[in-house]
């Protein structure tokens, strides 16, 4: 969400401001097909001609409600595309059989992390660098450490 | 094939996409056999544990006139751009708190901003769809303005997000509200390549920002109203190299882990989440309620240096210091002594992981570093 400007103050652009997502975010929730719909909301104004590509959730809302209204290239675009998503998954199914456990990872992280020297930690590896100091210092390089409280 | 033909094999196509996507998942939970706080802690490891003036805000800077939406370090020195609804972009020297630059912008309505890796360049986006790049070294017009000295044209939508390629000037990506990314050469003004857009392999809805992997600058990660992130490989504009999954909501901010192996996220659920970028698992969710059983938005995140800490703000007020190897919260900025009265709208971290600078609706930006004890081991 982004509370950006009020409708009546935003210019012709406001059209493609941020819409809501219209697709599950679950992963095993259907892809998207990829439709052309002249029920889709904001970015379709009265007298509009100009069709965006709008993605509908739900199996069934191929066409659906219009039925002549998909034409057949761009039915037959929308298959090419979610066999690409299939092979997609396939490769990535496949993939998993190679894959170690996630706490191999996780090892790696820890080390990772304690490697690296951090001056917003209160206790970390060294060393320490002068300059990490500096948002304390009253005037440019005094030596005076004042606490900001 | 008749229009009937075609239907059914698209909603065969889809329900295949459905199971597989099922089978994925499920396999995937099996190669969980712990999460990061779960391991950390059978390796003995304790949260972070900050004493009450420890975590400081030590500068406040004030000038804007409306609501902070972005900001963003030079990688070097300490100098800091940030955009606010004002219409305007302000450089900072975040340490003597003096503005260096106010420049006045001819779209009022913007969203993000950087700053380029000579610091000799600042570029904006928001709702005219273009990304807008400032020399700062240029001589000011008759109106004392300082003139745009690039525009970069193409997107469909608003530029929601925008980061230079690390060590050059001359490159930089950015996300949009028109679903793609782009890779811009600014030397040039032309998109270089677009990634996702109808049919590719690409977000299913307005991208909202974007992070660049500071070990190697061809992968960058993007976040999507879709509720994925995804991994790209410059190299490769027609598909992403991989779809992460898991946010239940918008993904509003991602982040490279600074290892560059990792990112993290945060998003509507309110939740964030980090991910190995090579195996693709989901290693971690930091998520803890907020009191009146609400769960406020992930607004923007960042890491401190060496990734220990994740800083996340929320739209409650909240900024989340996360422990993120213990998933917990270790700190509230957002309850501490003079902080933000409003969003916490935007994060960043120094070059030198010395402090982090938020920025808020309530129109200011803060600077907050360690001034405790600190223990070296």
């Amino acid at each position: 969400m982004m509370d950006m400007v009020s409708s009546s103050e935003a210019n012709n652009n406001e059209q493609n401001a941020r819409n809501p997502t219209t697709t599950s975010s679950s992963s095993s929730s259907p892809l998207p097909a990829v439709v052309v719909s002249s029920s889709s909301s904001s970015s379709l104004r009265g007298g509009e001609t100009r069709h965006e590509p709008r993605p509908l959730s739900g199996i069934g809302g191929v066409g659906g409600t219009h039925p002549g209204f998909m034409g057949k290239h761009r039915m037959t675009a929308a298959i090419g595309y979610l066999d690409q998503q299939i092979q997609i998954i396939q490769d990535e199914l496949d993939q998993l059989d190679t894959l170690g456990q996630s706490s191999v990872v996780c090892k790696e992280l820890i080390t990772s992390i304690e490697s690296v020297p951090d001056a917003l930690l209160p206790e970390t590896k060294g060393p320490v660098e002068t300059g990490w100091d500096r948002w304390f210092q009253g005037g440019h390089g005094s030596r005076n450490r004042k606490k900001w409280i | 094939m008749s229009v009937a033909e075609l239907k059914e094999r698209h909603l065969a196509a889809t329900q295949t996409v459905s199971a597989l996507r099922d089978q994925l998942k499920q396999k995937r939970l099996l190669l969980l056999d712990t999460d990061v706080a779960g391991y950390s802690r059978s390796q003995g490891r304790t949260p972070v544990s900050f004493g009450p003036t420890d975590l400081v805000c030590c500068r406040t800077l004030q000038g804007h006139n409306g609501k902070v939406y972005s900001l963003d370090w030079t990688p070097e020195k300490n100098r800091i751009v940030s955009a606010s609804q004002d219409g305007r972009l302000i450089v900072w020297n975040a340490l003597t708190s003096q503005k260096t630059h106010a420049i006045k912008l001819p779209c009022a309505w913007v969203m993000t901003c950087a700053f380029s890796p000579t610091g000799q360049s600042v570029a904006c986006g928001g709702l005219d769809s273009v990304c807008s790049i400032f020399n700062l070294n240029s001589p000011t017009d008759r109106d004392g303005n300082l003139p745009v000295s690039k525009m970069l044209s193409g997107h469909k939508g608003y530029v929601s997000s925008c980061q230079y390629v690390p060590d050059e000037d001359a490159h930089l990506i950015t996300s949009s509200g028109d679903q793609t990314c782009g890779l811009w050469d600014i030397t040039t003004g032309l998109r270089t390549s677009v990634f996702g857009g109808e049919f590719q392999s690409g977000h299913t809805a307005d991208v909202l920002s974007v992070s660049i992997n500071g070990s190697n600058s061809r992968m960058f990660v993007s976040g999507s109203c879709d509720s994925t992130a995804r991994l790209w490989d410059t190299r490769v504009a027609s598909r992403a190299v991989r779809t992460f999954h898991g946010h239940e909501g918008d993904v509003n901010a991602v982040k490279f882990f600074p290892d560059g192996n990792r990112f993290g996220t945060g998003s509507d659920d309110g939740t964030c989440r980090l991910f190995d970028i090579r195996t693709g698992h989901q290693l971690q969710v930091y998520y803890q309620q907020h009191g009146d059983n609400e769960v406020p938005p992930v607004t923007s995140i960042a890491f401190s240096i060496s990734g220990r800490l994740l800083f996340a703000g929320y739209s409650n007020g909240d900024c989340y210091v996360w422990d993120t190897l213990l998933g917990q919260v270790v700190l509230n900025l957002g309850t501490l002594q003079n902080s933000h009265e409003g969003r916490i709208s935007c994060l960043g971290l120094s070059a030198d992981g010395s402090a982090l600078c938020t920025g808020s609706w309530d129109s200011n930006l803060k600077i907050w570093a360690f001034g405790g004890h600190r223990k070296v081991i």
